[in-house]
């Protein structure tokens, strides 16, 4: 197998679980080939780190902004048009 | 007028406190799904109208905010679903390098990296890595891009992934390899390169 045809075969393992000869044959590889070795760590750590990063977007480190004031009122304005005329329908009731 | 309280009292909070209780959560949520803050914005109000339609079928079995991170992923798949069919199917390979070229002409990898040393938890840590993670994300097209962060970041499965978008198990191999190939050149040849010579 060439390396094209092994990483192709390494990032499928991540989705599903391969057949025991094709793991056998990418366990062969790996001892032969560091890079290939390498790239199949490096799409483990890629998978953790974004693992990671959508369990903690509240994180204060993160960059993700919060919502913009302007947004914030106007989702506050929608909700209030949309609550008013039921509640009061439930209160006369 | 003020004896009488609606029967969802003790369910949930008033609605308009769920902005800020739960707007940055949901709006981030979104924003780091779809790459995109109007749209995020968009599903977030959409969210918000939704819940409010359905706040009386709030058990409080689940916290206020997974009931809404729920209704919440119902409409970023609802959207993604859509925009999937809408998207003409040669767009997958337009904006990114093809996997050929990450290989020679012997199948070997081109940019033949060293190990990365860095811990998962704590390089997220680094404004920078953030950035240059972004980039590589955003650069990714709309399908390789989808396909991707349902698994990657939501975690489904293969099976339920290809349900979702109406494809084949083969296409979702062929959009997450190539989606993983390019993101790692890209964290390799902007970040771990770098960081190495240092």
């Amino acid at each position: 197998m060439t390396c094209k045809e092994v990483t192709r075969l390494i990032s499928e393992s991540l989705d599903r679980e391969l057949p025991f000869y094709q793991r056998l044959s990418l366990h062969a590889h790996f001892h032969l080939c560091i890079f290939c070795k390498r790239y199949a760590r490096q799409l483990l750590f890629i998978r953790e780190t974004l693992r990671s990063l959508s369990q903690r977007i509240e994180d204060p480190v993160f960059s993700l902004p919060p919502l913009s004031e302007e947004a914030r009122e106007s989702m506050k304005r929608r909700i209030r048009e949309q609550v008013l005329p039921p509640d009061q329908g439930n209160l006369e009731q | 007028m003020n004896r009488k309280q609606p029967i969802d009292q003790h369910q949930t909070s008033h609605p308009e406190v769920w902005v800020d209780q739960h707007g940055d959560y949901l709006f981030r949520y979104a924003l780091l799904r779809l790459q995109n803050a109007e749209l995020a914005q968009d599903l977030v109000q959409d969210t918000f109208l939704a819940a409010l339609r359905a706040r009386h079928s709030f058990t409080g079995q689940s916290s206020e905010r997974t009931w809404l991170v729920g209704i919440l992923k119902h409409k970023i798949i609802d959207y993604l679903r859509r925009s999937w069919r809408e998207c003409p199917v040669d767009e997958i390979d337009s904006s990114l390098n093809s996997i050929e070229e990450f290989f020679d002409k012997t199948g070997h990898l081109r940019d033949i990296s060293h190990g990365w040393t860095a811990d998962p938890g704590t390089i997220l840590e680094q404004r920078e890595f953030q950035g240059i993670l972004e980039r590589c994300l955003a650069e990714l097209p709309f399908r390789t891009a989808t396909a991707f962060s349902l698994r990657e970041m939501d975690g489904l499965p293969a099976e339920e992934i290809c349900k979702i978008l109406g494809i084949s198990s083969g296409n979702l191999h062929v959009l997450l390899y190539r989606a993983r190939t390019h993101l790692r050149h890209c964290l390799e040849i902007h970040w771990f390169v770098k960081i190495r010579k240092d």
